[in-house]
C-alpha cells in the first residue's frame, strides 16, 4: 500500500510539491506566532522592569518583608521573620538574584569612652547589612574584624556622611549609655573604617545610605552572634528587613499571573505586624495590559494570511483530487471500500503533513527571528536578537496546524469516495451556479463590512479612548476590513463574466476563432476559474492592504515623533548657579555646540512654563530665533493655512510680536492685533498678537492622560511663541534648550559628550533614538514583521498558485487543443487563446485586487491605525502606500506571469496533435 | 478528389528498438477516387490510425508520398497543411471531441469560423445539424447529449464547411451497433448529397461491407479487403 501511495505522490510530484509548500508555510506561520509571542513578551516584560529601574534607580522586582520590634517588648523574632520570608519566597517561586538582609538595633546615645571637650549628641544604631563589604570603598581605615575584640568591644565602620554628621572619629571607642548587652555589660564600639558607596546607583542600596543616616555597621556574623536571639532582640530592640531581589530577566511571561496571585495571597494573609512591600505588581499590571493589546492585535493580523494558506491547500488538494477522480471512481467500482480509499489518502496526507512539520517548524523559528529583526516593512535590519521559545503553546499550535493540514486534504476525499464512476459521469453532465452566488454572499459581506465601517467611524473618539486605556482595538474592526476585501473579491469574480459578455456582444460576430473559444470558455465555464480568481484578487488586495497598514503606522508614528520632538536633537544643559545672594544662572558656552561634527545648524530655544495673566491657566512660552528656527524645526508642510515661514516672518517683523496657539482665540476670545501680556518675575511684557497657529513644532494642542479611575482626560495646552532676543532681554537668565539639525548621524554629538564628561543634561532627546525605540516596540515590530511575512507568503502563494493552476488547466485540455489543431488551428492561435485566458482571469484578478486593496485600505487603515497611535498623536493621519512595495508586488506577479507565458509557449510548441488525440481514446 | 499514397513508411522511435524503431507502416500504396466512402479496417495496433493521420496531413510519414488531388501534401509546409486542414478537410474522432463550452450549433459554426467563412454561418450550421437529425437539439450543450448525438454533432461539424474529404477515425467506436449503422448510412448520404470523399477506419466487422472501397490493414501493410 505504501508503495502505491508513493507512486501516487510521485505521479503528481508537482502537485504534491505545491501541497507540501502550502503545508510547510501553514505550519511555519502557525508556530512562528507563539514563538514570537513567547520571545517578545519576555523582552517586553524585561523592558518594563528595566524602565522602572531606569526611572527609579531601584531594583524593579523586589519582594520585601520587614518588622520592627520595640525594645523591651515581645514580638516577632528574627527567626520567625526569616522562616516567613523563606516560605513566602517558596510560594512566589521565582529565581532570586540577590537577597539583602538589613538588621538594626534601636537608636541610642553613644559617648566617646575617652571624653572629648565638646558636647555632641550622638545617637546611632548598630546595623548589619549582608555583603556590605562588596559594595563599599573603605577609604579610611579598614573593614571590621569579627567577634568581640579583647572581650571588650566590637569593631564597626560607618559612612563619611554619618561620621561627619555625628563627629565620629576613626579609631575612637564609644560606649552606649542606655543600651547594654543582655548580660548587662556595656556595649562598646570602635570605629575602624570610614566608607563611601562604590556606586550609589547600584540597586543593592535598597535602603540608601541617606536613609541609614544613623547607622554604624558591624560584621554580619558577629551581629548575628551578639544581637540575635529572643533575649538579645528584646533587650536591644530590632528592625529587620529582608529584601529579595528577583532575577527579573528570568521571570517567564507565562509565570507572571501566578506570581501576582501568590503575592496577593501573601499580602492578604500577612496580617499582624509584618510589612510586605513589592514594586513588581504595578509593573506586571502595566505589562499585562500591553501584552493583551499586542497579543490581540498580532493574532488578528495573522488571520488573513492563515486563511489564504488554508484556501491554498484546499485548492491544491481538491485540484489533485479532481485529477484522481477517475482513479477513485474506478477503485470504487471495483469494490474498494470507502474506508480503504480514505485510509490511503489519510496516509498520504500524514506523510505530507509530517514532512511539512519537519520543515515548517524550523522555518517557523527562522520566521520568528526575522520578525524579531524587522525594523520596517520589508526591512530586516534590527540587531536585537530574539531567542525563539519552544513553549507548550508552540506544541499546541504546531499540533493544530498539522491536524488542519491533514483535515484539509482529507475532507474533500470523503465527498469523492462516495461517488462511483457512474455517478461521476452523471455529475459531469450538470452545470450548477455556485452556492455563494445564489446566496449573494458578496453583497452580504460588503454590507456587513460597510455597516462595521459606519459604526466604527461614528465611534472614533470612543475607540481612541479605549486604545489610550490600553485596550486592543475591537477585533470586529479587523473582521470588517477582512470581510470587505472578501466581499469585494467575490463581487469582482461575479462581475467578470458580465464584462466579458458585454465585449462578446459587441465584437462576438467578428471575433477570430481563438478569441471566440476563449470568450465562450471564460463566460460559460466561469465556475472552474472562480476560485483561482478569488484567490488572486484576495492575494493582491491583501498585499496592498498589508503594505499600507505597515507603512502607515510606522510613517505616522515617525512623523509625529519628529514633530513632537521639534528638531532632530533637542537638549538642555544643566546650568550652574552663580555665587552670592542674587545668584543667577551662568550660561555655559554656546559656541562649542556649533562646531560639533555632523551638526549642521544649532539654535537656542527658550521654553518655560508660565501662569497666564488674569487666567488661572498654565501656558508654554517658546522663545525662538526665527531665522535659525526656520532651518532647524521639524514642521510638516500643509499643516498651517499659510506657509510656516510666513508665520516666522510676521514674528520677526516686530520685536514684541507673539504668535499664540489657536485655543487662545477659541477659548479665551483673543484676536489678531490684541495686546498680550507675558508675565515676568516682577512685571509684564506687553506684546502684540500677530497670529494664531494650530500646529507648531513641539506643540501638542491636547494632552491625554488617564485619571485614577481609568477614564481619559483631555488637557488643553496653550503656547505662546515670542522672539528669543526680546525675552532674554526682559526676563532673568534661565537655561534654554538647544535644537539641532543633524546631518547624517548623531555620532558627533555623542563624541562631544564623551569628550566633555562633566556635561549634564536635564533634557536630551535624540530623534534617532526615539525612532529606534519606536521600531523595536513589540507592537510595531510584531506588526511590521507579521505583515512583511504575510506579504512574502502572499507573493509565494500568488506565484505558485497561479502557475500550478494554469499548467493544470492547460494539461487537462490537451485533447481539446489537439482537436482544434487537427481542425487547422495554428499554434500561434492556440497560444493567443491561452494568453487571452490569462488576461481574463489573471490580469483581471490582479487589477481588481489592486482596486479592492486600495479602496479597502482607504476605508479601514485610518481606523486600524488608531490602535498604534500614541497618546501624543498630534498630526492628522496620512495614508501611506509605498510605491516601491507596489512595484515589488507587481514585479513579482509580472515574473510569475512571464513564467506562465514561457510555460505556455513550451507546452504549445511541444504539443503533438496525434498524441493529444490519442489521449482522448482511453 | 483523388487520394493517392505511394510507398508510405512510418516508424516510431522506440527505446532500445534499434535504428529503425517500430515500423507502424511498412510501405503502403493505394489510390482512392473522389466522392466515395472508403472503409479502412483492421485490428487495433494494425496501423490504420497512423495511416489516417498521414493521409489527413496531421502527421508526416518517415518515407513515401501522399497526394490529395494534384497536390503532394507530404511536400507542404506546416502552415499550408494547416490551411488545407481548415478548408478542405473535415475530421471526426472516436472520442467525443466537441468544445465543451459551446452548444451544438456553436460547435458546428465554429468550424465555419475556422475555415474563414464570413457569411451565412448560422444557416449552414443549422442545415448540417438538421441533416444529421439534430434540428431540435441545436441549442444543447454537449454534456447534455448522448454519445450518439454528440458524434452526430461532430459529423455535422466535419461537413459544415464543405470539405472535400472527411476523415473519420473509429467514428462508431463508442456507439451501439444500431447507432453505428445509422452513422454509416449518414456517411453514405453525405457522399451522395454533398459529394465528399469519406475515409473511415473501423474494427467493426458488421460495417465493413458498407464502403465503396474496403482496405484491410495488418501489421503495417495494406491489402484489398
Amino acid at each position: 500500500m505504501l508503495t502505491l501511495i508513493w507512486q501516487k505522490i510521485m505521479h503528481k510530484k508537482w502537485m504534491a510539491l505545491c501541497l507540501l509548500i502550502g503545508n510547510i508555510l501553514l505550519i511555519a506561520v502557525a508556530v512562528s506566532y507563539p514563538m514570537y509571542r513567547g520571545a517578545s513578551f519576555q523582552r517586553m516584560l524585561c523592558d518594563e522592569f528595566e524602565a522602572y529601574r531606569e526611572q527609579t534607580g531601584d531594583w524593579p522586582a523586589t519582594f520585601a518583608v520587614s518588622h520592627t520590634r520595640t525594645k523591651g517588648k515581645d514580638g516577632t523574632s528574627y527567626e520567625q521573620l526569616r522562616t516567613y520570608a523563606d516560605q513566602s519566597l517558596a510560594k512566589l517561586n521565582v529565581p532570586i538574584y540577590r537577597e539583602i538582609e538589613i538588621l538594626s538595633t534601636t537608636i541610642s546615645e553613644i559617648t566617646p569612652v575617652t571624653p572629648r571637650d565638646e558636647k555632641v549628641s550622638r545617637k546611632v544604631r548598630l546595623t548589619s547589612v549582608t555583603d556590605l563589604a562588596d559594595y563599599i570603598d573603605v577609604f579610611a581605615g579598614r573593614l571590621p574584624e569579627a567577634g568581640v575584640i579583647d572581650g571588650e568591644y566590637v569593631e564597626v565602620i560607618t559612612s563619611d556622611i554619618i561620621a561627619d554628621k555625628m563627629d565620629i572619629l576613626l579609631d575612637e571607642m564609644y560606649e552606649y549609655t542606655k543600651l547594654t548587652w543582655e548580660s548587662g555589660d556595656p556595649i562598646r564600639i570602635k570605629v575602624v573604617g570610614i566608607f563611601k558607596e562604590l556606586n550609589a546607583a547600584d540597586p543593592f542600596w535598597a535602603s540608601s545610605l541617606e536613609d541609614m543616616d544613623r547607622d554604624v555597621f558591624m560584621d554580619t556574623e558577629t551581629f548575628h552572634e551578639l544581637c540575635i536571639g529572643e533575649e538579645n532582640e528584646k533587650a536591644l530592640g530590632m528592625k529587620k528587613t529582608i529584601y529579595a531581589q528577583m532575577d527579573y530577566e528570568k521571570i517567564e511571561p507565562s509565570g507572571v499571573k501566578s506570581l501576582v496571585y501568590a503575592t496577593q495571597q501573601l499580602l492578604n494573609g500577612s496580617g499582624g505586624d509584618l510589612i510586605l512591600e513589592n514594586a513588581y505588581e504595578g509593573i506586571i499590571e502595566n505589562y499585562s495590559a500591553k501584552a493583551k493589546k499586542v497579543e490581540t492585535s498580532l493574532l488578528i493580523l495573522q488571520i488573513p494570511v492563515l486563511a489564504l494558506l488554508v484556501a491554498f491547500i484546499y485548492m491544491i488538494s481538491s485540484q489533485m483530487l479532481t485529477m484522481e477522480q477517475n482513479e477513485i471512481s474506478v477503485m470504487k467500482s471495483r469494490g474498494a471500500g470507502r474506508g480503504q480509499i480514505l485510509g490511503m489518502y489519510l496516509i498520504q496526507s500524514i506523510i505530507l503533513s509530517g514532512v511539512g512539520a519537519a520543515v515548517g517548524i524550523p522555518l517557523g523559528k527562522v520566521l520568528c527571528s526575522l520578525i524579531g529583526t524587522s525594523t520596517d516593512f520589508m526591512v530586516f535590519a534590527g540587531t536585537q536578537v530574539l531567542e525563539p521559545k519552544f513553549s507548550q503553546d508552540v506544541v499546541v499550535y504546531a499540533g493544530g496546524a498539522i491536524l488542519l493540514t491533514i483535515l484539509l486534504t482529507i475532507l474533500p476525499v470523503i465527498g469523492y469516495s462516495r461517488v462511483s464512476i457512474v455517478h461521476l459521469k452523471q455529475a459531469k453532465a450538470q452545470r450548477k451556479k455556485s452556492l455563494w452566488k445564489k446566496l449573494f454572499l458578496d453583497f452580504i459581506c460588503i454590507g456587513i463590512s460597510l455597516y462595521g465601517y459606519y459604526s466604527f467611524s461614528q465611534n472614533q473618539d470612543n475607540m481612541m479612548q479605549q486604545v489610550l486605556m490600553g485596550e486592543p482595538l475591537d477585533p470586529l474592526l479587523y473582521l470588517s476590513s477582512s470581510l470587505f476585501l472578501l466581499g469585494c473579491g467575490l463581487l469582482a469574480v461575479r462581475i467578470q463574466p458580465w464584462i466579458l459578455k458585454l465585449i462578446f456582444l459587441i465584437r462576438g460576430k467578428r471575433m477570430s476563432p481563438s478569441s471566440y473559444v476563449s470568450f465562450t470558455d471564460a463566460i460559460r465555464g466561469g465556475k472552474k476559474t472562480e476560485f483561482i480568481m478569488l484567490f488572486m484578487v484576495l492575494t493582491v488586495a491583501l498585499g496592498i492592504h498589508s503594505t499600507t497598514v505597515a507603512r502607515t503606522i510606522v510613517a505616522n508614528a515617525e512623523h509625529n515623533a519628529s514633530y513632537v520632538n521639534g528638531a532632530d536633537l533637542v537638549l538642555k544643559e544643566v546650568w550652574r548657579m552663580g555665587m552670592g545672594e542674587d545668584a543667577v544662572y551662568i550660561e555655559p558656552e554656546f559656541g562649542r555646540y556649533t562646531v560639533i561634527d555632523q551638526v549642521e545648524n544649532v539654535t537656542k530655544v527658550l521654553r518655560y512654563e508660565a501662569e497666564m495673566v488674569r487666567h488661572n491657566k498654565k501656558m508654554t512660552i517658546l522663545g525662538i530665533n526665527t531665522g535659525e528656527f526656520a532651518q532647524i524645526a521639524n514642521m510638516p508642510e500643509d499643516l498651517l493655512p499659510y506657509h510656516f515661514y510666513d508665520y516666522l516672518n510676521v514674528l520677526a517683523s516686530d520685536e514684541y510680536a507673539v504668535l499664540l496657539s489657536e485655543n487662545f482665540m477659541t477659548k479665551l476670545g483673543l484676536k489678531v492685533g490684541d495686546i498680550y501680556e507675558i508675565p515676568t518675575a516682577d512685571s509684564k511684557i506687553r506684546c502684540t498678537i500677530k497670529g494664531f497657529f494650530n500646529y507648531w513644532p513641539s506643540y501638542e494642542p491636547t494632552v491625554y492622560s488617564l485619571n485614577e479611575d481609568g477614564t481619559v482626560v483631555e488637557n488643553e495646552s496653550y503656547m505662546v511663541v515670542a522672539n528669543f532676543a526680546m525675552l532674554q532681554s526682559r526676563i532673568a537668565s534661565r537655561p534654554y534648550e538647544i535644537w539641532m539639525d543633524i546631518g547624517e548621524s548623531t555620532d558627533g554629538v555623542y563624541q562631544f559628550i564623551e569628550d566633555n564628561p562633566k556635561l549634564k543634561f536635564m533634557k536630551f532627546q535624540d530623534l534617532d533614538v526615539i525612532y529606534e525605540d519606536l521600531r523595536s516596540d513589540t507592537l510595531f515590530q510584531g506588526t511590521n514583521g507579521i505583515l512583511t511575512m504575510s506579504f512574502m507568503i502572499v507573493l509565494v502563494l500568488c506565484g505558485v498558485g497561479y502557475l500550478i493552476y494554469f499548467i493544470l488547466s492547460i494539461r487537462s485540455r490537451e485533447l481539446l487543443f489537439g482537436v482544434l489543431r487537427a481542425m487547422g488551428m495554428k499554434k500561434t492561435e492556440i497560444t493567443r487563446m491561452l494568453i487571452l485566458e490569462q488576461i481574463f482571469c489573471g490580469l483581471y484578478a490582479i487589477l481588481a485586487g489592486a482596486l479592492v486593496g486600495f479602496v479597502g485600505s482607504r476605508l479601514f487603515v485610518p481606523m486600524i491605525q488608531n490602535a498604534y497611535a500614541a497618546e501624543n498623536q498630534v498630526l492628522p493621519l496620512e495614508l501611506i502606500t509605498n510605491q516601491s512595495d507596489l512595484v515589488q508586488l507587481f514585479v513579482a506577479i509580472g515574473i510569475v506571469m512571464v513564467i506562465c507565458l514561457i510555460v505556455i509557449a513550451r507546452i504549445v510548441s511541444k504539443m503533438n496533435i496525434t498524441k493529444a488525440l490519442k489521449l482522448g481514446e482511453d | 478528389m483523388m487520394i493517392k499514397a505511394e510507398n508510405v513508411v512510418r516508424s516510431f522511435p522506440v527505446p532500445g528498438g534499434g535504428k529503425e524503431g517500430f515500423m507502424a507502416l511498412k510501405g503502403v500504396s493505394f489510390e482512392i477516387p473522389e466522392k466515395s466512402l472508403t472503409v479502412l479496417k483492421g485490428r487495433s495496433g494494425s496501423g490504420k490510425t497512423t495511416l489516417l493521420n498521414i493521409l489527413s496531413a496531421l502527421d508526416m510519414p518517415t518515407g513515401g508520398k501522399v497526394w490529395i488531388g494534384d497536390k503532394e501534401i507530404t511536400a507542404m509546409s506546416e502552415g499550408k497543411r494547416e490551411k488545407l486542414r481548415r478548408e478542405k478537410i473535415g475530421f471526426i474522432f472516436q472520442s467525443v471531441s466537441l468544445i465543451p463550452m459551446m452548444t451544438a450549433l456553436e460547435n458546428v459554426e465554429f468550424s465555419l469560423r475556422l475555415a474563414g467563412v464570413k457569411k451565412g454561418r448560422k444557416e449552414r450550421a443549422t442545415e448540417c445539424l438538421k441533416m444529421v437529425g439534430l434540428g431540435s437539439r441545436m441549442h444543447h450543450m454537449p454534456q447534455e447529449m448522448s454519445g450518439g448525438e454528440q458524434q452526430r454533432v461532430a459529423i455535422a461539424r466535419a461537413m459544415a464547411h464543405r470539405p472535400q474529404i472527411i476523415f473519420a477515425d473509429e467514428p462508431t467506436g463508442e456507439l451501439d451497433s444500431a447507432t453505428a449503422v445509422s452513422v454509416v448510412n449518414l456517411f453514405k448520404e453525405m457522399v451522395a448529397k454533398e459529394g465528399v470523399t469519406i475515409i473511415m477506419t473501423t474494427h467493426d466487422i458488421s460495417l465493413m461491407d458498407a464502403g465503396d472501397y474496403v482496405f484491410e490493414m495488418e501489421q503495417g501493410e495494406l491489402s484489398r479487403g
